[in-house]
């Protein structure tokens, strides 16, 4: 394999040409992932940053599908599947038999879902970061359960539909704060990023490597199916994401504060961000202007 | 990218009872999923569509974007007899045709073009084809003329250019001001393209379309290029002595001429009156224009519009010269409002009088060369097709080069049509330029108008290396790949990968169908719009 880096360019589409992307690529083609998978790409592009020298801890989730049935596997690096609750638990014990064995230069990412890190594996991340274990904790958040049928988690934005969402507005819920959740544990790495706005997240994952201790990063990763939208927009809805104001891309600093690492050169109306998508079609008008004025 | 892959940090560990894998998921052929495929549709950008010469830009641009110079020369000259000359006289149809305008300015194709033809003044063309036996005669070596030598004597023909004038150029040299083309540049650009193909030029030579029997039996075909000789001038115009054409006057100035007169007013609002006017401002004189519509609507080239208002030039818009009386070696100019009904100009009220040494026309050319219409001659330039740009006439030399080549049938070594023969033009609408961000063009500088207007020197200024290289990455290179690898870099199956060494752009990005799924971001993300998805069979 060709391992020579690439610069983008103004002219290929970098806004800057100070950062470089590896040949190199550590996951394989063939892969289960549906058609235009952001958690798929997020993957891709994580680990040509983090390198080969990663071990990968995985809960069920969609990529634990996405990484093939036995006898094969989509990544080039180890990958360990774990039950759900226990992505970071089992991480951490990575990690302590890694410096058990005087091992040193291996990063150790955990890599779950919303579901394997809003609901189920919360207490074990909250554990793992009280402990400041040397992890890297990747979610990457599709929005509901998608590779079971779409059922609604607690990372599922008010509003969207799921399989298993009731119509009515008492079981509307709004989206759990993740980040004030895991900023509250006080990590020494703290990010959302998204894969749609590439330089941002090479930006990020590469100052989350070259940190140590208890480190997590929030991704949105487009799910067409999950979504409604069709395969070939997932990027630019992703972006629409971030333009809306409904994910800003954060990053917490010295201070302990999460700011703004980015601000959208072209803002638009979570209106526009809402209805690109079929499981936002039901919802109210009043609803979205309400999110808007909550957003600004 | 489908071979199978074994994970090495497996392999002497002691797993007992732990299920391991250890083959890549390459073994599935993920690619029996799709519907829909994508694939390269090399398409044609807008600004080659407006070239009257259908110039590769993109393409030659692309060249010059990887560092590879002499091959973009190679490429621009393969279509453009003269791009030093064209870089700094052409109106640039390209560039008003350009999808970066709507972004936000359109790219300096032409200070782009003239970078590469200043370069190429020191390369010779590239050796015509085999040498061949027939001989062509070409009458008039103005740019039709030497375009259509250009274009035959590189494929080997034997080529004689018969000029009246004791120089090569004719429009170029007797039309065009120093300041907008400098001579020197204009004399290596003919003497490159004559030496390098070996075209034999006869100065001094008044063809007669009466001798062009004769002429016949010596040469297997002519073309007949003169262009226009001469101003229109209105009839009761032509007997006032004090009253002149514009091209005669650009032709003394430009020979280097003595013009008697202080005061000079020019009318008309084309090229030749801002031409006639600037020059004759730099010569010292007082000039005026009189227009009888605004200067918005001056058929001149905005540039130079806006440069003769910089150096100052007074432009009496909406203004026609109604009656002209001559009272002692001066002419009185009865100046009247015009009356603009429904797109009629009329003469409305009477305005003022002005006092003036001479009267310039400058409202349309015209030739006397008698000529009958005889097919044994091919016709070309403006003499052909009426007063229009230097590219259309280069166009038009090619054209008449291209006729002849096909009496022969001799298949031209190079195609210039190459890549447009079915042009799918990109809209502005199919680029894609999530990933593009605003970046104004480069400011080149020109010379300040209080120097410029006190003699000929030019006035736009060459772009330094440095200019180059950031203008010519605001091109988007529409219709064609330059393997950015933003599709690589997007696909979530790692089934693109990019050919950065390829020198054909529809050969760059390879997709491995095996594994494609079909998802279309490729196609969705493309800058260029050259990625489309068909279906999948």
């Amino acid at each position: 394999m060709n391992n020579t880096n690439i610069s983008p360019t103004e002219n290929s589409f970098s806004k800057n040409t100070a950062w470089q992307i590896t040949k190199a690529e550590y996951m394989e083609s063939g892969h289960m992932a549906c058609p235009g998978c952001g958690a798929a790409l997020s993957m891709r592009h994580t680990l040509k940053i983090l390198g080969p020298q990663t071990i990968v801890v995985m809960p069920a989730c969609c990529w634990a599908i996405i990484a093939g049935g036995q006898p094969t596997t989509a990544l080039s690096v180890p990958l360990l599947h774990t039950p759900f609750a226990v992505a970071a638990a089992a991480a951490s014990g990575v990690r302590r038999s890694l410096t058990a064995q005087g091992k040193t230069g291996v990063e150790v990412l955990a890599w779950a879902g919303d579901g394997g890190t809003f609901d189920i594996g919360l207490q074990g991340i909250s554990g793992a970061a009280e402990r400041h274990e040397d992890i890297i904790y990747i979610c990457y958040d599709n929005e509901a359960y998608m590779n079971t049928g779409i059922q609604q988690s607690s990372a599922t934005p008010h509003g969207a539909w799921t399989t298993t969402t009731p119509g009515g507005k008492e079981f509307q819920y709004a989206k759990k704060d993740i980040m004030a959740i895991i900023k509250a544990h006080n990590p020494s790495y703290l990010a959302s990023a998204t894969i749609a706005y590439p330089e941002d997240f090479y930006l990020k994952l590469k100052k989350a490597k070259a940190a140590s201790g208890f480190r997590f990063i929030h991704l949105l990763a487009a799910c067409p199916s999950g979504w409604k939208i069709d395969s070939q927009d997932a990027l630019k809805i992703t972006r629409m994401a971030v333009d809306s104001g409904v994910f800003p891309l954060l990053e917490m600093d010295d201070n302990g504060l999460l700011r703004q690492t980015l601000k959208p050169e072209n803002s638009i109306p979570v209106k526009d961000y809402l209805k690109a998508q079929g499981r936002f079609k039901k919802m109210p008008d009043l609803e979205i202007e309400a999110w808007q004025k909550e957003i600004g | 990218m489908t071979k199978l892959k074994h994970v090495k940090a497996i392999q002497n560990g002691d797993f007992r009872g732990l299920p391991i894998s250890a083959t890549s998921t390459a073994i599935n052929l993920t690619g029996n999923w799709k519907f829909f495929r994508p694939h390269l549709v090399a398409k044609d950008s807008p600004c080659r569509q407006a070239c009257p010469l259908n110039i590769p830009i993109a393409t030659y641009l692309d060249k010059l974007s990887s560092g590879k110079p002499l091959e973009a020369l190679d490429l621009l000259r393969d279509t453009n007899p003269m791009p030093a000359v064209t870089g700094r006289v052409c109106p640039h149809f390209c560039q008003s045709a350009c999808n970066r305008q709507e972004f936000d300015e359109a790219v300096l194709i032409g200070d782009l073009e003239r970078y590469l033809g200043d370069l190429g003044l020191e390369y010779p063309h590239p050796a015509s084809a085999e040498k061949k036996t027939e001989k062509i005669a070409i009458i008039g070596a103005g740019p039709a003329g030497l375009s259509a030598a250009f274009f035959l004597a590189r494929q080997g023909l034997k080529v004689t250019i018969f000029e009246k004038a004791p120089t090569a150029g004719g429009l170029l040299r007797y039309g065009i001001p120093a300041y907008r083309l400098p001579r020197s540049i204009l004399d290596q650009e003919i003497d490159n393209l004559l030496t390098s193909f070996n075209i034999d030029l006869q100065c001094n030579r008044n063809i007669e379309a009466s001798e062009l029997l004769q002429l016949k039996k010596e040469y297997h075909n002519i073309i007949w290029a003169p262009g226009l000789q001469h101003s229109s001038l209105p009839t009761p115009w032509r007997t006032i002595p004090q009253i002149k054409g514009a091209l005669e006057i650009l032709a003394a100035i430009n020979r280097g001429e003595n013009i008697d007169g202080q005061r000079f007013i020019v009318v008309g609002g084309g090229n030749a009156a801002l031409d006639t006017a600037r020059s004759l401002l730099r010569l010292g004189k007082q000039v005026e224009i009189v227009y009888r519509r605004t200067i918005a609507e001056m058929p001149a080239y905005e540039e130079e519009k806006k440069q003769a208002l910089e150096e100052g030039l007074l432009i009496n818009e909406e203004e026609v010269v109604e009656k002209i009386e001559t009272v002692a070696n001066t002419l009185q100019l009865n100046i009247h409002q015009t009356q603009n009904n429904a797109g009629r100009i009329n003469a409305g009220t009477f305005l003022k009088t002005i006092e003036t040494d001479y009267l310039i026309a400058a409202i349309g050319q015209e030739s006397d060369l008698a000529f009958d219409n005889n097919d044994s001659v091919i016709k070309a330039g403006d003499f052909d097709h009426g007063a229009a740009s230097v590219a259309e006439a280069l166009a038009s030399g090619r054209r008449a080069a291209e006729n002849i080549l096909k009496q022969l049938e001799i298949t031209p070594s190079i195609d210039v049509n190459e890549g447009s023969e079915n042009p799918v033009i990109v809209e502005n609408d199919q680029l894609h330029l999530e990933y593009y961000s605003k970046k104004p063009a480069v400011s080149v500088p020109e010379l300040d108008s209080r120097i410029r207007k006190e003699n000929f020197s030019e006035i736009r200024q060459a772009l330094s290396e440095e200019q180059m290289k950031s203008e010519i990455e605001r091109c988007f290179h529409c219709g064609s790949c330059t393997a950015c690898g933003i599709c690589w870099f997007f696909c979530p199956d790692v089934a693109i990968a990019i050919d950065l060494e390829e020198s054909n752009p529809d050969k760059r990005v390879l997709f491995d169908y095996d594994h494609c799924k079909g998802c279309g971001q490729c196609a969705a993300i493309c800058p260029r719009g050259v990625i489309e998805m068909e279906e999948d069979h």
